[in-house]
């Protein structure tokens, strides 16, 4: 068993403080749902766990089992078993999928992988996930609809097979269809020696992968903890509730006016 | 530098002098002049080992298909004159390749004429470890001819490169497009002038530029100038020019995925340069690129 040690974690970006103190632990077999308004800290955390640059931490430790995670490259948190799902995933012209992904494994083992192995078990996993066939001969990402990008980074998730997943709205783009397949694979994945963190915005992934935990962050901090319930309430009353807690923070809605469901993001994009 | 297996033609030119041939096509070698009378591949590699000045000319007959594979393999300074015509109907894929293992200076000036319906493709592929001023002029001089050019340049260390690439219009109905692609590292300096010249009366013509450069360090200098002179109105006419670092994003998203920064950043020049891959037609070439470039960006 593995153990993702997330201890008072602060982080800032461009002198913003984003998380203010976040205490999270996560052991391999567990499945831990990250809950949330947009815009209080859910990506920030994962991505400060992958080591994005933009990111500065500030404070706070986190360690995978006894490695010190923050003292570590972003590929060797990657080789150490840390993976994430990314919300946006970059497009890259000129490279092209295959060569990355054959690259991207042969950097996990110390024998890099024939040719042979590596394009049966790459078919293999285009199929599971029903992608394009052409997939592997196609540049990174460019020109992928939003579903294909999000099932590329699950397949990435098969190929390298972390111990720790972090999956940053996997759910967002996806069909209903494509939701069940890319659910499959995480399932698929569940193992003692596998661990995820899932952000969502919504009930359906957590039906169809069923957390383990489930925590509430607003304002830089996880809140509340819990199970299943968290989850049901959510989704019936929105987070509002969390505030007559007496944890003070801004949900999007009072921010600006939006449609329910659509993403913060995109919406400051316009 | 080692004989390509795939290419039956085969010559090397010494400081001037031909050292050694084999044709199996109708080739003829006279007064370093180079005429290809029929459809053929030809691999040239010409050798300089003692300063000074160097010409060599190639004549390619009507109606060919002809590859050529040139590689200058350099040690001294030098000063290198060529002029290739392409006759009329011609198809020419063409790949230019410099090799040095000195910090030298190395001057050239190629002129290519390019006559009535021929068409010719070539990548100038300049991984190399020398400072070089290379102006390179192609000029289309009857109805219906047309060239592509594609240059990959990595300018390193202390190097200092400069490249005039010049598409000049003669004709009417003729075509132009180049690509030109550079990185430069380290204290070095790149310096690409793309040109594009219609003249008057050379009406429906096509001269199209891109110029990219990638800057990898602090310390090293980038100019992409674009230039378009164009006396003619009914013309079509586009260039572009663009000096910037390699996406952070990018290599983060790569480097997530356990590739070394280095390995991440060798992905995607390779990924960048890949255009000028396209006009390679000899697999062997296209794994030496792969290689060369690994082994001087140092990724």
């Amino acid at each position: 068993m593995s153990t993702l040690k997330i201890e008072n974690l602060h982080v800032s970006i461009d002198d913003r403080e984003i998380l203010k103190g976040i205490d999270l632990t996560i052991n391999t077999g567990e499945i831990h749902a990250l809950m949330g308004p947009n815009g209080n800290g859910k990506s920030t955390l994962l991505s400060a766990i992958m080591g994005n640059p933009k990111y500065q931490v500030t404070k706070g430790s986190i360690y995978l089992d006894d490695q010190n995670v923050l003292e570590m490259t972003v590929d060797e948190r990657s080789k150490a078993g840390i993976f994430l799902g990314m919300q946006y995933p970059q497009e890259i012209p000129g490279v092209v999928t295959s060569d990355f992904l054959r690259a991207a494994l042969n950097a996990h083992q110390e024998k890099p992988v024939s040719l042979f192995k590596f394009i049966k078990e790459l078919d293999k996993n285009i199929a599971d996930l029903k992608m394009d066939e052409n997939l592997a001969h196609r540049y990174l990402n460019e020109g992928f609809s939003g579903g294909e990008k999000k099932r590329n980074e699950i397949l990435q998730m098969k190929l390298l097979k972390p111990k720790f997943a972090l999956l940053d709205e996997i759910d967002s783009g996806l069909d209903v269809d494509a939701l069940k397949i890319v659910s499959e694979a995480i399932n698929d994945m569940k193992s003692e020696s596998f661990g995820c963190v899932m952000v969502s915005h919504y009930e359906r992934l957590f039906e169809l992968v069923p957390p383990t935990h489930v925590h509430i962050l607003v304002d830089g901090k996880i809140v509340l903890s819990g199970g299943q319930e968290l989850i049901d309430r959510i989704d019936k009353e929105g987070y509002r509730w969390v505030k007559e807690l007496g944890f003070d923070f801004e949900t999007e809605e009072e921010r600006q006016p939006i449609v329910l469901g659509s993403c913060g993001n995109k919406v400051k994009a316009k | 530098m080692s004989r390509l297996t795939d290419i039956d033609n085969y010559l090397v030119v010494e400081n001037g002098q031909i050292k050694e041939s084999t044709f199996k096509q109708d080739i003829q070698i006279q007064n370093q002049t180079l005429t290809i009378n029929e459809d053929a591949k030809v691999q040239i590699i010409y050798k300089v080992t003692q300063e000074g000045d160097y010409q060599f000319d190639i004549i390619l007959k009507e109606h060919l298909h002809v590859d050529l594979v040139e590689m200058y393999e350099v040690s001294t300074k030098c000063h290198f004159t060529k002029n290739i015509k392409i006759n009329e109907s011609c198809e020419v894929l063409r790949y230019v390749e410099k090799n040095s293992q000195e910090n030298i200076s190395i001057d050239l000036d190629e002129n290519v004429d390019v006559c009535a319906n021929a068409h010719i493709s070539c990548a100038y592929v300049e991984l190399t470890d020398y400072s070089t001023l290379s102006k390179v002029k192609y000029q289309l001089l009857e109805e219906g001819a047309s060239a592509r050019l594609r240059l990959a340049s990595l300018s390193k260390e202390q190097e200092n490169k400069h490249y005039e690439m010049t598409l000049e219009h003669l004709a009417p109905h003729t075509y132009g497009d180049m690509d030109n692609y550079g990185i430069v590292k380290s204290k070095a300096s790149l310096l690409i002038d793309g040109i594009g010249r219609i003249h008057k009366g050379m009406y429906q013509s096509d001269t199209h530029q891109t110029n990219k450069i990638i800057v990898f360090d602090e310390g090293c200098k980038a100019q992409a100038n674009p230039y378009l002179y164009i006396d003619e109105y009914d013309v079509k006419a586009s260039h572009g020019a663009s000096v910037g670092k390699i996406d952070e994003d990018h290599l983060y998203y790569l480097q997530s995925r356990g590739l070394s920064k280095q390995d991440a950043m060798h992905l995607v020049t390779y990924g960048y340069f890949l255009p000028v891959l396209e006009f390679i037609s000899v697999d062997s070439l296209k794994e030496r690129f792969s290689d060369v470039l690994k082994e001087k960006v140092g990724l």
